[in-house]
């Protein structure tokens, strides 16, 4: 239950308005004293004291306050020194009559007033001393706050900032120094005056503003620009205690060299082709230059966007260059990526300093962006191709040393002949390090006279520790092929590589057409065998056999023979077999097939050059019979020319003898000499006889004849000169022309002569035909001739004897050859056109007729 | 008497078968070459020609073949030192053909044997 308050009313000269006589009466006792003595004695409560400035009993307040039995209120519109009366002890200055604001305050002091009721407080006799102390402590103190104002308000009056104070009434109550100067006016013009006239000296509206803080009580801040172009900062600043407005502090400041070099500082920003930007602490933009929404893509105002936001960062600020400049104040680099809305990605170089630090914190950061793309981009181009030029580098080096072997393998294939030597080459290429770098290879050929594909060569280590020691010998890059062969053959004599066992049980019959051996070798493909174990293609055996899980077939071969198969394996890297060295193993069994080829076409060749060579022994073994054959008839018609020629002296010296013989008996003794004359002519007659026997047509020698054969080995004999005549011989040689009863030699003598006619007659060249037909009976010959002809009046001539066109002979072969057809019961004719051509038919009879006359010529030498 | 034409070029061999032939009995001129024997045929009158072939000029062969078209009847031997031709000679209208020897008896049967036949002919035609 609120208690009662007592209350004393003492207005000396203001009427106490009803409405607070009433507000007063519902917390207390109300007792209107006429002056401060008539206050009752031992009086508990509260004291309100209404009374202007000038008539304030202050030593009665003094006296009364110093009671700790009564509070005491004064109530006292447009109180000045309201300090000084609380140093007395009042309890409140009210400088208003509102009724609620003196009931409330008289309520507290009467709260306070009871708080020390029922304390007893001893009436001091030395209270006036000490309280005159005090007072006079508190007069130094006034004036000491006094000089202090003053020397606070000298230094308010120095800020380069106007500062005008307001009183809630809008009655101004100081003008500070910079103010006087910045509108030239003198302050006296403007103390104690209305805000009016301020308005008036700042050429402002500054009322309406004015009376907006008053209502709000709250700070304001614009920027003007007055007649004199000056800009102008003002600030409002309410001063506010308690919840009670106090004054108002109106800040002019003149910001227009500031603005003018922020706006300098700006056309500076913002010319730079860089983006800049300044964050605050919260990280958002608080000033960017054009570049920068630019290169961010802000069509509208990018100023109070989040960092984040701008820089479509996910990252956390800890680490950001933009962000440390907070915390220690330092420039700081780095690189961020930004992806453009339209998704094209942008390298960032981000420089980053701290601005305006409280103590150790900058309040804002600038940065400025570079937009590093290009050269970002060119650079990740460059070390991309740096790194691409490495690896073509690296391709190119392990090329050229494949090539290198390649042609060495080119080379020394060239120089080998022996088939075994090649295959060595071959196989020790395909295992080299710096050529093909297999591990193991495998030469399987296939034995025409087994029907077998059957391993015959291999090269490489057996197990690893071979590896090891063959690979270490090879190490240096430099080994050339014939050093690794050299090497490969010592280690073969000294250590009889295991492998060489290995190969000699690779056999497999071309059946097989589930074996990848088989296959390879019937397709002419290569195979890959990647998984051997579970291959279908693979045979269990030769797995085990091989040991390999890959490995790689190609076949040997040439155009239309396949000659065997290259294996390669990586037995002991296990490395796998690219396509790459898949390739290679193609070219080196390219090789490989060329130099066995080259190795079977040169036996081949050696063969032919033996049959070439006998062949030609035949020929000349031919032209030189053909020779003697033309000696001996050369030999013969001179003999038949000589014995003619003896003859008729021979005939003569006879005939006289015989003639004379007569005329003698045979008892003259010169008949016998005579007799002598007559024998021995005719004994030297015989053996004319006998000669010309031997060279004209013989009897006959008949025998089993096969005139192809005969027609045959004369154009052997004479090819040679019909080649210099520029003849083309054609024969058209029926093989199925029976044998015939005739003389051989005497044949060969009439083809002879028919052939050499021919000849004779196509002294420009031509073409010589010989052609055999048979009948039921006969056998045909024809003997045609692309040559001059014969003349017409020559056609009845040719068979005649002494008659000849050629400059050589006399004209005894066409004769001789019409004599010995006759003796063989045949017949021989012709046909010619002059000029054109000649066709000499002969027409022989299979079978002699029995019994009858051979043709024999002579009748007689007689 | 029986008139023969020898044509022989060989002179001493014409005299001795001129010889040996008169001893026979008959009358024989010589030629030397077959143009004066051709020449000779149509003017002088002979029972039989002897012709040697090979010759300067003409060959017997070529003459006989002048001769007969003049003397479609006058017999001919061809005498010669070649045998080999011997089985010609009828193609050449030849009627015999007799090779040169020191033993004359070959040409005088042949003679003798011609100049019967032919007597015999024309006694058969008389």
């Amino acid at each position: 239950m609120e208690q009662k308050v007592n209350i004393a009313i003492y207005h000396p000269d203001i009427p106490i308005p009803g409405d607070i006589t009433d507000g007063l009466k519902s917390i207390g006792e109300i007792e209107e004293i006429p002056t401060i003595d008539s206050l009752p004695a031992g009086f508990k409560g509260v004291l309100l004291i209404f009374t202007r400035e000038d008539n304030l009993p202050l030593n009665d307040v003094k006296r009364i306050s110093s009671n700790n039995d009564i509070e005491v209120i004064i109530v006292c519109p447009g109180i000045p020194e309201k300090q000084k009366l609380y140093q007395l002890g009042v309890f409140a200055v009210i400088d208003s009559t509102v009724p609620e604001e003196i009931i409330h305050t008289a309520a507290n002091a009467g709260r306070l007033a009871r708080s020390t009721e029922g304390s007893i407080i001893s009436k001091d006799p030395g209270l006036q001393e000490r309280c005159d102390a005090i007072e006079k402590l508190l007069e130094d103190a006034s004036r000491e706050l006094v000089e202090k104002n003053r020397f606070l308000m000298g230094i308010v009056d120095n800020i380069p900032v106007g500062i005008v104070s307001l009183d809630p009434n809008g009655r101004i109550t100081y003008v500070s120094c910079a103010f006087e100067s910045l509108f030239s006016t003198p302050r006296n013009k403007l103390l104690d005056r209305e805000i009016d006239t301020l308005s008036d000296v700042m050429e402002q509206d500054i009322s309406t503003v004015f009376q907006e803080v008053l209502e709000t009580h709250r700070l304001k801040a614009e920027t003007i620009e007055d007649s004199q172009r000056r800009i102008l900062s003002i600030r409002w600043i309410p001063i506010l205690e308690g919840e009670l407005l106090q004054n108002i502090l109106l800040l002019v400041e003149d910001t227009t060299a500031q603005i003018r070099y922020k706006q300098w500082i700006e056309t500076i920003l913002e010319s730079l082709g860089d983006a800049v930007c300044i964050l605050d602490r919260e990280k958002k933009v608080v000033w960017a230059n054009q570049k920068m929404k630019e290169l961010f893509g802000y069509h509208s105002e990018i100023i109070g966007a989040d960092c984040k936001e701008v820089f479509k960062c996910e990252k956390d600020c800890e680490n950001c260059p933009l962000f440390a400049p907070f915390i220690d104040q330092k420039t700081h680099h780095g690189t961020r990526e930004y992806t453009t809305t339209e998704g094209d990605k942008k390298f960032l170089d981000l420089t980053a300093a701290g601005m305006k630090p409280v103590g150790d914190m900058a309040q804002q950061v600038v940065a400025v962006i570079k937009d590093v793309t290009e050269r970002e981009n060119l650079y990740n181009d460059v070390a991309s191709a740096k790194e691409n030029l490495a690896i073509i580098n690296r391709s190119l080096n392990e090329k050229l040393s494949q090539m290198r072997m390649i042609i060495e393998l080119s080379d020394t294939l060239q120089v080998t002949s022996d088939l075994d030597e090649i295959l060595h080459i071959i196989l020790t290429a395909v295992t080299a390090q710096q050529g093909l770098g297999f591990n193991r290879a495998f030469l399987v050929l296939h034995n025409p006279e087994t029907g077998r594909l059957e391993g015959r060569f291999a090269v490489g280590p057996s197990d690893p520790e071979e590896a090891g020691r063959i690979w270490h010998q090879l190490k240096d890059d430099g080994a050339s092929l014939r050093e690794i062969l050299s090497l490969y053959k010592y280690e073969e004599e000294k250590h009889r590589l295991g492998i060489n066992n290995t190969v000699k049980k690779i056999t497999c019959q071309l059946s097989q057409d589930d074996n990848v051996l088989v296959r390879a070798f019937k397709t002419r493909t290569p195979y890959l065998v990647t998984d051997a174990a579970n291959d279908p293609l693979v045979p269990r055996e030769m797995y085990e056999l091989l040991g390999a899980d890959s490995f790689a077939v190609i076949p040997l071969g040439s155009k239309d023979t396949t000659y065997g198969l290259l294996l390669a394996d990586n037995i002991i890297t296990k490395a796998p077999i690219e396509q790459k060295q898949l390739n290679l193993l193609k070219v080196a069994a390219n090789h490989a097939s060329l130099a066995i080829e080259r190795y079977y076409l040169g036996e081949k060749l050696a063969e032919k050059i033996k049959e070439l060579k006998k062949a030609t022994k035949a020929l000349m073994e031919n032209q030189e019979k053909l020779i003697n054959a033309e000696r001996l008839s050369a030999i013969g018609q001179m003999a038949a020319q000589i014995a003619h020629e003896i003859r008729h002296p021979l005939s003569t010296i006879g005939g006289m003898a015989q003639t004379c013989l007569k005329r003698f008996d045979p008892s003259d003794p010169l008949y016998e000499r005579i007799k002598i004359i007559v024998d021995e002519s005719k004994r030297l007659e015989n053996i004319v006889n006998n000669v010309l026997d031997f060279s004209r047509a013989r009897h006959p020698n008949i025998q089993e004849t096969d005139v192809n054969e005969v027609l045959h080995s004369i154009i052997g004999a004479i090819s040679m000169e019909a080649i210099k005549s520029n003849i083309i011989i054609r024969e058209n040689l029926d093989e199925t022309l029976p044998l015939i009863e005739a003389d051989k030699d005497q044949l060969f003598q009439v083809f002879l002569n028919l052939v050499k006619n021919a000849i004779s007659a196509m002294p420009k060249g031509g073409k010589l035909e010989i052609t055999t037909r048979k009948d039921v009976s006969n056998v045909w010959v024809e003997v045609s001739d692309t040559g001059i002809g014969i003349a017409p009046e020559n056609v009845d001539k040719i068979f005649k004897p002494f008659f000849t066109t050629k400059s050589t002979g006399i004209g005894l072969g066409l004769p001789i050859t019409y004599q010995i057809i006759n003796n063989h019961h045949g017949s021989i004719w012709f046909t010619t056109q002059e000029g054109k051509r000649t066709t000499f038919y002969v027409k022989l009879p299979i079978k002699q007729p029995k019994g009858g006359d051979n043709g024999e010529a002579t009748s007689g030498g007689g | 008497m029986a008139r023969l034409l020898l044509v022989e070029d060989d002179i001493n061999f014409a005299k001795t078968c001129k010889i040996q032939l008169e001893e026979e009995g008959y009358e024989v001129e010589v030629c030397h070459s077959g143009e004066e024997a051709v020449e000779l045929i149509p003017k002088e009158k002979f029972d039989l020609v002897i012709l040697d072939i090979r010759m300067p000029g003409i060959s017997g062969i070529d003459a006989l073949e002048k001769i007969i078209k003049k003397d479609r009847t006058l017999p001919a031997i061809i005498y010669t030192a070649y045998p080999i031709y011997k089985e010609n000679f009828l193609t050449w209208l030849a009627d015999e053909y007799v090779v040169k020897s020191s033993d004359f008896s070959e040409l005088k049967e042949k003679i003798h044997s011609i100049l019967e036949k032919k007597r015999k002919k024309e006694e058969s035609k008389e």
